[in-house]
């Protein structure tokens, strides 16, 4: 199993290099000659050359059913090409692509391919920073679910509580604690303390319910 | 009077300008996209249609253009893949019954067709021509 990422660049060679090193075996196509050479002689592995939306190029590559495309060019329409490319013309099972433009994530996922919208990420971390400081937030899977991190201080009104004594909102829930970077799976009785970190898992719309209820701000 | 029909035209380049102008003349509706403000210089005089400066990659552009009330889109950019998408949209999307697509390089045929575009391929076009022009060659 190997993962092949064609186009992008900072972005791609981050991504081959932290990928090789978790190790995988990795392939990159580039259409770019300089940034080939440069990856190859950083990366010890296959760098290829070309335009990966064209067939004969992606070819080279030889994709398998049980590898990974991922598809990192700043262009929509050719990640797009080499996505359908992959999965039909070489059964690849599982591909992964950038989407640009968010407005486009609507016919990579009529055609059932995974996206990642970078806009998207960096607008939502954004504007949720903006509304509380002291929260930490990953990637929305859904728009209607938030995945935030508390830190919790001497100061809040959880401190010491057992968490079903917490009166967390409706459509909440604290799905881990993670206390030392141990990570525990919380129960009724676990009781909260000051610098445990709270992963709670809510309904957008309550969010701000789910901080004044932990925090005690607004 | 025959029924008029409405066309979106994705890239006003030579062919691009030329189907509009003839569309146009045949009594047809007709808007032509392209994403270069010049290329509407090339629209001949018997166009009456409207023209939408835009990148028909953005779907704002394309939903500007009213693709989804065409009969059919034309996508004849310079570039295979933004005419891939674009037929892709139109088809999946918008719902338009018939995507027509320029496709320059004659291995990707294939993909297209795959997925429900008709295609028209220039190398191929000319090659069948010249194939007319070799038939000295068989008596």
């Amino acid at each position: 199993m190997k993962i092949i990422v064609v186009g992008g660049e900072t972005l791609a060679y981050h991504f081959a290099k932290m990928v090789q090193t978790k190790g995988y075996k990795v392939v990159v196509i580039n259409k770019n000659l300089e940034f080939c050479q440069q990856l190859s002689k950083k990366l010890r592995t296959l760098v290829i050359h070309g335009d990966g939306s064209k067939r004969y190029v992606l070819e080279q590559a030889e994709p398998l059913p049980e590898d990974i495309v991922v598809t990192l060019t700043p262009k929509d329409q050719d990640n797009l090409v080499i996505s359908l490319l992959a999965r039909e013309s070489f059964k690849v099972r599982k591909v992964v692509s950038l989407v640009n433009d968010p407005n486009n994530r609507e016919i990579f996922e009529a055609f059932g391919i995974n996206c990642i919208s970078p806009t998207e990420v960096v607008a939502d971390m954004a504007t949720r920073y903006t509304f509380a400081e002291q929260i930490k937030s990953y990637f929305p899977i859904s728009q209607n679910l938030s995945i935030i991190e508390i830190p919790i201080e001497e100061k809040h009104p959880v401190v010491s509580k057992q968490l079903k004594d917490i009166p967390m909102p409706h459509d909440s829930i604290v799905g881990s604690i993670v206390r030392n970077d141990e990570i525990i799976i919380p129960r009724g009785d676990t009781v909260v303390k000051a610098g445990d970190r709270l992963i709670i898992l809510c309904n957008t719309g309550v969010q701000s319910e789910v901080l004044k209820v932990i925090t005690g701000e607004v | 009077m025959p029924k008029s029909y409405y066309f979106v035209v994705v890239g006003c380049g030579r062919l691009g300008s030329k189907v509009a102008g003839y569309l146009s003349e045949k009594g047809h509706s007709v808007v032509v996209m392209d994403k270069n403000e010049n290329a509407f210089e090339r629209l001949p005089p018997e166009f009456t249609g409207f023209t939408v400066y835009g990148d028909a990659t953005e779907m704002e552009s394309l939903k500007e253009a009213k693709v989804n009330m065409a009969d059919m889109i034309l996508a004849f950019t310079a570039n295979d893949n933004t005419n891939f998408m674009v037929a892709q949209i139109a088809l999946r999307i918008f719902g338009v019954p018939r995507v027509v697509a320029y496709v320059h390089e004659p291995e990707n045929i294939e993909l297209f067709r795959e997925f429900g575009i008709e295609v028209v391929c220039p190398t191929l076009l000319t090659f069948e021509t010249m194939k007319g022009i070799f038939r000295f060659l068989e008596e």
